[in-house]
């Protein structure tokens, strides 16, 4: 096993935890470690050599936009009252959509719920998730004050539907 | 108006506030201007609580699973027609706000537990491997727990496996209790040893349980340098992995083959 290899084991876990963040299921989270994991590794002479675990979970926030793109199910937020007939129609089809937070976190568009959980789960600071995802500052702190807003009307959305249960 | 530095308050600043982000002064700074700005104190605390929710469901510690070298070594066959080994806490944590729907996910977390437990005779040695490779690699933290507590130790691992537990004295062989931590195996908790000897080389003890009491017997396997001799006792699996070459490693694995 390369010294490579190695460190790619070592931040293993923390990549998992941050898909399992972006993602609807384990399964779907595992998958998109996968792909970064390969495309670390065809990408590997692209490293510099320092901080693997950013330049990792860069490739893995790109790689999860993609995978919603392409499956044309990139969530938009909807206005609240479009959410609350959305919901319910979903709330019957899929049970695990009773779980209000991962309702309302799927409604969260990729680049949202990316820096929130950068943010909140593995506590990089403003300035870092800036520079990992090659945006502006003031980027970050408009989806970081949309991701928050959205997220606070899409569970008072589901709030309603679980009142008319 | 003093001081319009000081008093007005932005909204990054309030995200900051939420994140712990500002310096103690401004903190105290915007904790007093929100006394008087009830709607920014309401987005305050919505954003809190969102926060406390979401790390409940996803922020657990992370740790070292069982397919974790498979998917580096590119020898992953989880893709599409994965068992689902691993259905971890982070799906679960989600219940915290529903209380419903409960009945589905622990139906599907069944069903995924059977195709597992066909597999400990593989799971064990591949386990064993990752948790030494991530783990007897760690300089400042290789374990939990370290071998000053060992009472503590293998007490508190000993209760969550679920067996009584001791650590095997491995001295005779040059190798001192370095500690140990939990660990995630299949499904439940673990627990791992790891004891080094004065040249630095270090070696781990994996514990798992062994809910479909498969019978394997003393094995060995060797993969990337990294040897690992296995076995199945009852309701237990253990492992033991290092890197010292495999006779080094037999010494070892049979002092703790004949404790356990």
């Amino acid at each position: 096993m390369s010294g490579f290899e190695r460190e790619v084991l070592s931040v293993l876990p923390r990549l998992k935890r941050y898909a399992r963040a972006l993602t609807r299921d384990v399964s779907d989270a595992d998958d998109l470690v996968q792909d970064c994991v390969e495309k670390a590794f065809a990408r590997r002479a692209s490293w510099r050599g320092d901080n693997l675990q950013g330049w990792m979970m860069t490739i893995l926030t790109n790689l999860n936009r993609n995978r919603l793109r392409s499956r044309g199910r990139q969530p938009a937020f909807v206005a609240y009252d479009e959410a609350e007939d959305l919901a319910s129609g979903e709330a019957e089809r899929d049970p695990l959509q009773l779980d209000r937070l991962t309702a309302a976190l799927e409604r969260l568009d990729a680049d949202q719920r990316a820096v929130l959980m950068l943010v909140v789960i593995e506590g990089y600071r403003y300035a870092e998730v800036a520079e990992m995802l090659d945006i502006p500052p003031g980027t970050v702190m408009s989806r970081l004050s949309r991701a928050r807003r959205n997220l606070a009307s899409a569970l008072q959305a589901c709030n309603v539907v679980e009142l008319r249960r | 108006m003093t001081n319009r530095r000081e008093n007005e308050i932005t909204e990054a600043e309030l995200h900051a506030y939420v994140d712990g982000a500002l310096t103690p002064a401004r903190h105290a700074a915007v904790e007093a201007w929100l006394e008087t700005h009830p709607q920014a104190a309401k987005d305050v605390a919505e954003w809190q609580a969102q926060n406390e929710a979401i790390r409940a469901a996803f922020g657990e510690t992370p740790v070292a699973e069982a397919d974790d070298l498979a998917m580096v070594s590119g020898l992953s066959n989880r893709r599409k027609k994965r068992p689902g080994r691993l259905a971890m806490a982070a799906g679960f944590a989600l219940f915290f706000l529903a209380g419903g729907g409960t009945g589905a996910l622990v139906t599907a977390s069944l069903d995924r537990g059977e195709s597992r437990q066909t597999q400990i005779a593989q799971m064990l040695p591949e386990a064993s491997k990752t948790n030494y490779l991530v783990y007897a690699s760690e300089v400042r933290h290789p374990v939990e727990v370290g071998a000053d507590e060992e009472e503590h130790l293998v007490n508190w691992l000993g209760e969550r496996v679920g067996r009584k537990l001791s650590a095997p004295d491995l001295t005779a062989k040059g190798f001192q209790l370095v500690g140990g931590r939990l660990v995630p195996f299949a499904e439940k908790p673990g627990a791992m040893l790891m004891y080094e000897n004065d040249d630095g080389d270090r070696v781990t003890v994996l514990i798992g349980n062994n809910p479909a009491q498969e019978g394997t017997d003393f094995r060995f396997d060797e993969t990337d340098g990294v040897s690992t001799f296995y076995w199945t006792d009852g309701s237990f699996g253990y492992a033991m992995s290092g890197a010292v070459g495999r006779e080094t490693l037999l010494g070892l694995a049979h002092i703790v083959y004949v404790q356990y």
